[in-house]
């Protein structure tokens, strides 16, 4: 799949400037070299993006000392980051709703870690470690033009190492507070035309120390490994074949979230990755790009619980089915009114069944409970880059994607679904200072039907150094296979005791999508500025937006309340501004701010929510030398149920180079403004979650060669 | 005398061009005899040629010295590539002799391979590539500020390391070298010299190959670090710009060397004196880099109405 369209697209200026003589045959000054930046292979200068973008690289992320991809994401302007638990991230680009994020996009080498069952990307298992991590770009703005449904938001693109662009070798260690500790091998090998980077990690995060007042132990930590391996092939001049294959295992540790619960109802995972891209050159002008992929997560999400045996009646399921009011009050010790006659023939049925048991109703019966889930997709792109004019510049193409979900406990059968997929956006240059972008993305699913998310922008230089935009785009969420046919029943097995002679039993609790739901849908527009200095290597852009959201699936979705509708509607107002700057002598800086308004219809989207956010740092590096970093992040968190974060980094790394080797080693300091973080679990219900201390170190050495 | 027969790979011409067409022609020029050796036959070598005629009228050309007459006081001989100054070399002259259009690497190199004792005349060259010092000035006025610039080197083009680093001392440019042992993979290299702001490419033919080039500038491009070429022909490849000595620069300058002669007194190898500026516009577009006017402007051209 492509990169950013905005970033992989080819300016449409000519190849060769001002040569002013004719080549003399004199050896290496004049031979002739082919063409290898061809305008199909150049990058669309930002000034002339349709979106606003952040592009956070390879050294930024080692300057700073930032050790996970879920933390570079605060150097995003806007974007909301809070760290649930060690393995849940709830990251989504202006907010809205934490109960789950997924509004947003994320790519990794162009293939989506967007999940098809629940809409999720669960940031702490991606198939790659920090240090294959080229670059991050993240579009801010609906991106649904060119990527799709469920890049409604923004969209973000990992972009990791070319085989080529790495060492022979390099081994990464590192450790530091609440239980962090990470290992990390790759190496690299060429044969002829072909180039190949293995990586392997494993990583321990011990996360935070308490999680919420029912569970003071602070069971959260995550324990990953990693195999990845990229390679990357020149077929011929104008051919390549890239390939990347990665398993990602290891546990994510839960609390209790019932009090039932004997053991923590932990997630093994196991996911696979498969991905190849075939791209060639027909001429300068035109290249096709064939992408395919394959990823397959998979979790064992398994605990022990001892409800009271009377949840496991036959009639309770029944009634609750019915009437879960009903079902409560009976289980509550009440006597339920109000209902159906069918409703009150059940809760009768129902209180008989649990006079029969006697004592035994209240008693506890264990049970293997289970969440599992296994994911799959499999996805194939056709795309095609022509540069039609030295005025008009054309992406365009068409896809298709099958994806399948397994889960006993969330869907009745197995769930699968394709969407096909056209697209096409056109980059057209008007004058030399006028670029008009307009383009578009149709997409069919079966139960929704076509969705078109549409863009237009006006990119105009205003000098060599100035420049504006203004965009219009449209885009859509397609609702997942979870919120549109989940049938959710827990079937249990083990009963200890066993209830009427059987062990495989059925929780009461129960739940069904209602289905039709339709997508949400996005109305972004956006008035951005950008200016460069030269003199100051530095780089500022701006942004006015005005994004109205609406068709809304905003309830909480869990077996007790699955009533999912389209009733909700967001405007998320503001400003937004990013600044960077390379002074020279090895300074650096950056600062980045975002001012949010959000008016929803539902306080669920407003959970996520910090009116102002923002990060500045400053660093001095040389190479050889010692380096150092100061970065300050903060949120004012003013969602419901959300506290302020902040956090300051000091980081300090000495490297140096012996024979045949590179050596770097880095301590990053870390100050919590709060220890404590709260975010909204239901109304009337806030999780919180603490470190014991506000402060935290981390140390790392890397040796490369 | 007559010019010796042609060979198969050799060709011998006899340019005549009334000399008082050229009112630019300097007086000088009149009491030297310009033979020009040459090697193969290009269009880059006939532009070169047409170029050295407008310039110093009557020349005579050959592939073989020997046969480009009989030793004069008054005579100087141009190799116009580095095969032809290889040819040259061997003829055993006498007489002054300059290099063209070589590079200093291969110009350095062709020297100590054949044995500058065998040419028992002076040799100078005028290089091929612009100076360093005239590359990181555009170095300089391209970013306006202070900048990291890598460069590889091998043992072939280590001559280059103190004119660089003196070039680098006067535009307040932070220099990173990277030395390159043989038979060592060049994009290892160009790691080590991946936080440099700007790659500047110094004329190596085991670096620059034209296989190395796209691997070089692939690699530079997907890490977003611009490559500051020594060629037109790597401009247009994908470097982002390059200080660049044209024909007509290059000639304009072997006049000035020629006059030294005339005077008793031969100039030392040298970079080009003439040069401006090539700009890729497209590659400075697509990595955001701002290219002023004073920066496509930069160069010394020579004076005389010349191109």
């Amino acid at each position: 799949m492509r990169a950013i369209a905005a970033l992989a697209a080819a300016s449409i200026l000519p190849v060769c400037a001002t040569a002013q003589h004719e080549h003399v045959d004199s050896g290496p000054l004049d031979s002739p070299y082919p063409v290898v930046i061809t305008p199909t292979r150049l990058r669309q200068a930002l000034p002339d993006v349709p979106a606003s973008v952040t592009v956070i690289t390879s050294a930024q992320l080692v300057r700073l000392g930032i050790t996970s991809i879920s933390e570079a994401l605060r150097l995003v302007p806007g974007m909301e980051v809070t760290r649930a638990s060690g393995h849940d991230w709830r990251i989504s680009y202006h907010g809205t709703n934490i109960l789950t994020p997924r509004r947003m996009n994320v790519l990794v080498d162009g293939v989506s870690m967007y999940r098809p069952a629940y809409s999720r990307v669960l940031w702490q298992q991606f198939p790659i470690t920090l240090i294959d991590v080229d670059r991050i770009e993240v579009t801010r703005g609906s991106n649904s033009a060119s990527y799709g449904p469920n890049s409604m938001l923004a969209i973000v693109n990992i972009i990791t190492k070319h085989p080529k662009d790495v060492e022979r070798g390099l081994v990464s260690v590192g450790a530091g507070s609440n239980e962090v500790a990470a290992a990390t091998v790759r190496l690299r090998k060429a044969w002829g035309r072909t180039a190949l980077r293995v990586t392997a990690s494993a990583e321990h995060d011990g996360a935070y120390d308490k999680l919420t007042r029912s569970n003071p132990q602070g069971h959260n930590a995550t324990r990953l490994k990693r195999l990845n391996a990229k390679a990357s092939s020149e077929l011929s001049a104008d051919t390549t074949l890239d390939l990347q294959a990665a398993f990602v295992e290891g546990v994510n540790e839960v609390p209790f979230t019932e009090s039932s619960q004997v053991t923590f109802p932990d997630m093994r995972i196991r996911d696979y990755f498969l991905a190849g891209k075939w791209t060639t050159q027909l001429s300068p002008n035109h290249e096709l790009q064939l992408a395919v992929n394959q990823t397959d997560f998979g979790i064992d999400w398994r605990w022990i619980t001892c409800p009271p045996t009377a949840t496991f009646l036959p009639e309770m399921y029944e009634l609750w089915r019915v009437d879960h009011s009903y079902a409560s009050a009976i289980l509550a010790g009440k006597k339920p009114q109000g209902g159906t006659p069918e409703a009150d023939a059940l809760a009768a049925a129902a209180i008989a069944a649990i006079r029969r048991l006697g004592a035994r109703a209240r008693a506890q019966t264990c049970v293997a409970a289970n969440h599992d889930i296994y994911e799959e997709r499999t996805d194939f792109e056709l795309q095609d880059t022509l540069m039609m004019s030295d005025r008009l510049r054309v992406v365009s193409g068409l896809g298709a994607r099958r994806q399948r979900v397994r889960s006993p406990t969330l869907f009745a059968k197995v769930e699968s679904g394709s969407l096909y997929r056209l697209f096409a956006n056109a980059e057209v240059k008007a004058t030399p200072w006028l670029h008009l972008n307009v383009g578009g993305y149709g997409e069919h699913e079966a139960r929704t039907g076509w969705t078109w998310s549409p863009r237009a922008a006006i990119n105009a230089r205003l000098t060599d150094t100035q420049s504006i935009r203004m965009v219009l785009s449209k885009g859509t969420r397609t609702p997942d296979l979870y919120e549109q046919r989940a049938d959710w029943k827990y079937h249990v097995s083990g009963a200890t005791p066993p209830l009427n002679g059987a062990t495989d039993l059925r929780f009461f609790q129960s739940a069904q999508s209602p289905g039709g739901l339709r997508p949400e849908r996005i109305v972004s527009r956006e008035l951005g500025y950008m200016l460069m200095v030269p003199r100051l290597g530095m780089s500022l852009d701006a942004k006015l937006f005005d994004d109205r959201l609406d068709h809304l699936i905003s309830e909480k979705l869990q077996a007790s309340d699955f009533k999912p509708t389209n009733r909700n509607q967001v405007r998320l107002r503001g400003a937004e501004l990013q600044a960077a700057a390379e002074l020279g002598g090895g300074w650096n800086g950056f600062v980045n701010y975002a001012f949010l308004r959000n008016s929803a219809s539902s306080p669920l989207e407003q959970t996520h929510y910090s009116r102002h956010s923002g990060a500045a740092g400053i660093g001095r590096g040389k190479e050889g030398g010692v380096s150092w970093s100061l970065a300050y992040y903060g949120a004012s968190g003013d969602g419901l149920g959300q506290n302020s974060y902040g956090r300051t980094d000091f980081t300090l790394a000495k490297a140096i180079t012996v024979p045949s080797a590179r050596v770097r080693a880095s301590a990053t300091l870390s100050r919590l403004d709060n220890k404590t973080v709260t975010y909204f679990r239901d109304f009337g219900s806030t999780l919180e979650n603490r470190y014991d201390s506000r402060l935290q170190l981390r140390a790392q050495l890397d040796v490369s060669f | 005398m007559k010019p010796a027969p042609i060979q198969r790979r050799s060709f011998v011409w006899r340019v005549i061009v009334g000399a008082a067409g050229l009112g630019a022609a300097r007086s000088i020029l009149a009491a030297s005899e310009i033979r020009i050796v040459v090697h193969g036959d290009s269009p880059g070598q006939r532009t070169a040629l047409q170029a050295i005629q407008r310039r110093f009228g009557v020349v005579r050309v050959s592939a073989d010295p020997k046969a480009l007459g009989s030793p004069s006081s008054s005579a100087v001989y141009v190799a116009t590539n580095a095969d032809a100054l290889r040819a040259a070399l061997a003829a055993e002259s006498a007489l002054p002799l300059v290099s063209l259009f070589s590079s200093s690497e291969r110009y350095w190199s062709t020297l100590q391979e054949i044995g500058k004792n065998r040419w028992r005349g002076q040799t100078t060259a005028i290089f091929a590539e612009a100076s360093p010092l005239h590359q990181l000035q555009l170095i300089a006025r391209i970013y306006e500020r202070r900048v990291s610039v890598g460069v590889l080197l091998t043992e072939a083009s280590a001559h280059a390391e103190p004119a660089l680093r003196q070039a680098a001392r006067e535009t307040d440019l932070e220099l990173q070298v990277e030395r390159v042992a043989p038979n060592t993979d060049v994009l290892q290299a160009l790691i080590r010299v991946s936080t440099a702001t700007v790659l500047l490419a110094i004329p190596d033919r085991s670096l620059y190959t034209a296989a190395n080039l796209r691997d070089i500038l692939e690699s530079t491009y997907r890490r977003g670090q611009p490559m500051i070429g020594f060629s037109t022909s790597m401009v247009a490849a994908g470097t982002l710009a390059a200080a660049y000595s044209s024909v007509d620069d290059t000639i304009a300058h072997l006049g000035e060397v020629v006059d030294s002669f005339q005077s008793g007194r031969m100039p030392e190898p040298q970079y080009p004196k003439y040069w401006r500026v090539a700009i890729n516009e497209s590659v400075a577009r697509s990595l955001n880099v701002v290219i002023s006017d004073a920066a496509r402007g930069m160069g010394n051209r020579p004076r005389g109405g010349l191109r």
